[in-house]
């Protein structure tokens, strides 16, 4: 059984925060559209299968965009760290394959190296079906092992949550 | 984190021990409401109440040790920590560490501690710029900061770690941190903290009786330390340093609060390529003015100290069961450094402060916040006395 939300677990000014994000990545006049899709309990449960982890809100909130006539694809969401929310998001496209993998906040003491580029570039060109773990396809960072398996565990939810909703994106 | 803890402290929380009892009553009947209340338990998840709220953590580590040489046993519940937290915010938390050694306290006894290790305030501004104030951990080497049991291997903590830089070191101080944006995978500390005091120094055990450890700390002499930090990947390097007065308002000693001052700059490395695990330290200690303190104190501090540990560890699991998430590490490490690697006269070296270590052991971790270690260490040293091999058993947690 898993565990269901109403709404999606992300906040009006991390999306904002996310759309900054975005346009600094790929241009200040991208044009983003936001695209909300429902979650049934049967996609849900194929996420839980894919990713070994449960996506807990029903709806989601995916940015749309077109890059050099390429389409792309963002989506935000939250995991925790030790004692903190992880706000980042995973940047799409339309191979299914990881453009991007930003944080966006993160809150605690310790930790903190998940927001280097070196450790989210290893996720880059992977997807759903790469064995996105730490120790296998990602490098672990000594002393920031709590929020590199939670940054890796949610870049593998999110990476399986895009692929089972790929096709309500179209 | 568990779901319990985390509903129990979603609250600001009393730390007083009936309100824990409290909680720890009303927890299972706040888990069965949420169960069937999925507004409230929408609630705990967002984003304001994942921010503002209280946290509950700890780690502990009991240690049975065998001394091959006098035959003697020991077990001992080495440290039970507390942790307890509070986001004001998503920039302002509150952090502490709450600790007992050795179990108990009893009057006129040798040994156990109640301290608090950590007590601060972090403020952070950007991802650039934080501030730190209260009483906190220097960055200095790898366990002064990170000593949960299940981080580092053997049973006992390195000790080069204990000896040499006297961890868990924490003074009262402010402080600034942030990463370097120029530079990605790079962050600094620098901050100023009370100084130690020279009185406590001696060749046995250094600089260590010397801390103050937030205890009514003579602030007459202060310190500056900092420490440089990149990580790339799997590779972590470290520089940190600490330059301080130490006659704590002893004019006789010196004056000004960099008065008798003990310099330390220490290295650290860590390495991980996928089973693989290399850790190191070095570190070296001046303190110029060694000669006078041990005049004025009767004491042997040597003038100068320093040393190294390297460590290797290789998980064997993958190759037992690949798919298992369990961690099954053998590992040695060397530890070298002499406490009176240089000496003022009249006093002369002491060769029993130049120490060498061999451990060699295995950690094995069902889940990466468990640990169960043994190891088998050679501990020698250049005058050969008191020379023993240690067998110890350990049993560490952290959450």
């Amino acid at each position: 059984m898993i565990p269901t939300f109403a709404r999606p677990v992300v906040a009006q000014h991390e999306r904002e925060l996310a759309e900054q994000k975005l346009r600094d990545l790929y241009g200040e006049s991208t044009d983003i559209r936001t695209k909300t899709v429902a979650l049934s309990d049967s996609l849900r449960a194929s996420i839980l299968h894919l990713a070994g982890t449960a996506y807990i809100a029903t709806k989601v909130n995916i940015q749309c965009m077109s890059i050099d006539n390429r389409r792309m694809y963002a989506v935000l969401d939250n995991v925790f760290g030790k004692e903190q929310p992880i706000t980042y998001m995973v940047v799409f496209d339309d191979s299914e394959r990881i453009r991007a993998v930003e944080i966006l906040a993160y809150r605690e003491a310790y930790g903190g190296e998940v927001g280097y580029k070196s450790f989210r570039k290893q996720f880059e060109g992977k997807s759903y079906n790469d064995n996105l773990r730490v120790g296998s396809e990602i490098r672990n960072i000594t002393g920031a092992t709590i929020s590199t398996n939670a940054v890796t565990t949610g870049v593998r939810k999110v990476s399986a949550l895009f692929h089972v909703v790929r096709d309500q994106l179209r | 984190m568990p779901l319990q803890t985390r509903f129990l402290t979603s609250q600001p929380f009393r730390a007083s021990g009936w309100a824990l009892v409290l909680c720890l009553v009303l927890t299972s009947f706040r888990v069965n409401a949420q169960q069937s209340d999925t507004s409230e338990t929408h609630q705990r998840y967002s984003l304001n109440s994942f921010l503002e709220h209280t946290t509950i953590g700890g780690y502990g580590e009991i240690h049975y040790g065998y001394d091959t040489e006098s035959k003697d046993a020991r077990a001992n519940l080495s440290r039970f920590v507390l942790f307890l937290s509070h986001s004001f915010n998503e920039n302002i938390t509150f952090k502490s560490e709450f600790e007992v050694e050795d179990a108990k306290v009893a009057g006129g006894e040798d040994g156990g501690e109640v301290a608090l290790e950590q007590a601060y305030i972090d403020f952070r501004i950007s991802p650039s710029f934080g501030i730190r104030a209260g009483l906190f951990i220097p960055a200095i080497g790898i366990i002064n900061e990170t000593h949960e049991p299940p981080t580092f291997n053997g049973v006992e903590r390195p000790f080069l770690e204990t000896k040499l830089i006297p961890a868990t070191w924490r003074e009262i101080g402010v402080g600034v941190f942030g990463n370097i944006v120029a530079v990605d995978g790079l962050s600094y500390k620098l901050s100023i903290v009370n100084g130690l005091q020279a009185k406590g120094f001696g060749g046995d055990e250094g600089i260590r009786e010397g801390r103050f450890e937030g205890r009514n700390a003579n602030a007459n002499s202060i310190a500056v330390t900092g420490k440089l930090e990149y990580v790339n990947k799997g590779l972590k390097l470290g520089g940190a340093f600490y330059y301080g007065g130490t006659s704590a308002g002893d004019t006789a000693l010196a004056t000004g609060p960099f008065g008798a001052p003990v310099a330390i700059l220490a290295a650290d490395a860590q390495y991980n390529y996928r089973n693989l695990y290399f850790r190191g330290v070095g570190a070296v200690i001046r303190i110029p003015d060694a000669g006078k303190i041990n005049s004025l104190y009767g004491s042997d501090i040597g003038k100068s100290q320093m040393g190294g540990y390297a460590e290797f560890a290789y998980d064997i699991m993958p190759h037992i069961c690949s798919s298992s998430s369990s961690q099954f590490l053998p590992f040695v490490r060397y530890e070298s450094f002499d406490l009176h690697s240089s000496v003022a006269a009249p006093l002369v070296r002491n060769d029993f402060y130049n120490q060498t270590y061999l451990i060699m052991g295995l950690t094995y971790k069902p889940v990466s916040n468990v640990v169960i270690k043994t190891d088998y260490s050679l501990e020698r040293n250049k005058a050969k006395k008191g020379q023993t091999n240690f067998f110890r058993f350990g049993l560490g947690y952290s959450f």
